[in-house]
């Protein structure tokens, strides 16, 4: 038997890189905070680094500037390397889509998608946010607010159980118009496997344990 | 047939605003932390604002004082402003219901609810978390520990 339902989509998932207000006067590349990432654990159908920034000088030359480093080179064949498309300046970077507007002066979000970089890659390791003014002189400093890489899709914590497990083999829970099929007994102390639809274009989950989604689901069958 | 589905409850949603211990000697706001927040994307049923804070001195007009600043108006038509409600000083503020009694002196945490100021409100935008000295004397010091702010469903 095949039943369905359709779920509102989840809530991005956010890990906090820097959780406090930091500034440089110096133009080269200082570490304010860093994250250990398993990227196995981590759904990268959406991984966007997004940071809030400011300069005291909105002259060209004075921007604010922050990349993520990849310390241990996950994503680059061991190659400590600045993760590709990262770096943000307070004058050439762009706001969340749909976010306000952004001013060099004042603390504004800017964001980068970065799901091209991480995409394929399942390694463990360091990376570090580092912020720098474009040209120092001294006096006018780079700051960073805040930053947080956003990740869409969660599946790390349980929230949905079936309650008659033998009304359903096959379960399918539409996510944001991709295609999770939950199949096998869904009991409280069995596992199930949980897998992308491939026709998605996005990589098939392993088996876990605990499917789960980072909503609230309501539905009938 | 109709089938049903359980859904555990739900824990806060907590967004760090502010994680590392910052400290000001001045009574101007000084920006320790901001965050960038969608509030299309969070439940906005509970909405509190939670800092853990300390001063050097427990005297009146010393307090520390923290308020949450919304950068870009997205709460009051565009216009940036203080989010209403989002004051807490040492001295008068209150802790999270049930948490231990607070002490000026020593890290401690404070709560408001801030549900009035965000019903109804769907944007995009910064919130920074501002930290000053009621009345600053060069001398003493107010800190703060840490600030989140929790959405809950219910």
């Amino acid at each position: 038997m095949r039943s369905s339902m359709v779920l509102p989509g989840p809530l991005p998932t956010t890990v906090p890189i820097c959780t406090a207000s930091v500034s440089t006067l110096l133009d080269t590349p200082q570490t304010i905070a860093a994250v250990y990432l398993d990227l196995s654990q981590l759904p990268m159908l959406i991984m966007r680094l997004r940071v809030v920034l400011s300069t005291t000088d909105a002259a060209v030359g004075r921007e604010a500037v922050i990349d993520l480093y990849d310390t241990n080179g996950i994503l680059n064949g061991g190659v400590p390397g600045i993760v590709a498309g990262s770096e943000i300046d307070t004058t050439t970077g762009s706001p969340p889509p749909g976010g306000p507007a952004t001013d060099p002066l004042e603390p504004s979000a800017y964001e980068v998608d970065l799901a091209s970089s991480f995409f394929g890659y399942s390694g463990k390791g360091t990376f570090e946010l580092r912020l720098r003014i474009n040209a120092a002189d001294g006096v006018e400093k780079a700051w960073c607010h805040g930053a947080a890489l956003a990740v869409r899709g969660n599946y790390s914590a349980p929230i949905v159980e079936i309650l008659d497990p033998l009304a359903a083999e096959s379960f399918d829970i539409y996510l944001d118009g991709s295609n999770l099929t939950v199949s096998g007994l869904c009991t409280q102390s069995s596992s199930v496997s949980v897998e992308m639809d491939s026709g998605s274009g996005f990589t098939p989950f392993a088996t876990d344990a605990s499917p789960t989604v980072g909503f609230i689901a309501t539905g009938s069958l | 047939m109709r089938s049903s589905m359980i859904v555990q409850s739900v824990q806060p949603t907590t967004i760090p605003v502010c994680g590392t211990l910052q400290s000001t000697l001045l009574d101007t706001p000084q920006t320790i932390g901001a965050v960038y927040i969608d509030l299309s994307a969070v439940p906005l049923q509970s909405i509190r604002f939670r800092v853990v804070l300390s001063s050097t001195s427990a005297a009146a007009g010393k307090e520390a004082v923290v308020d949450l600043y919304d950068t870009n108006g997205i709460l009051n038509s565009g216009v940036p402003a203080v989010v209403a409600g989002s004051e807490i000083d040492t001295t008068t503020g209150s802790p999270p219901p049930g948490g231990p009694a607070t002490d000026p002196l020593f890290p401690s945490a404070y709560e408001v609810g801030l549900n009035a100021a965000f019903s109804g409100y769907t944007g995009k935008g910064v919130f920074e978390c501002r930290l000053r000295i009621n009345v600053a004397d060069a001398v003493n010091v107010a800190s703060c520990q840490s600030a989140d702010l929790l959405f809950e469903t219910s």
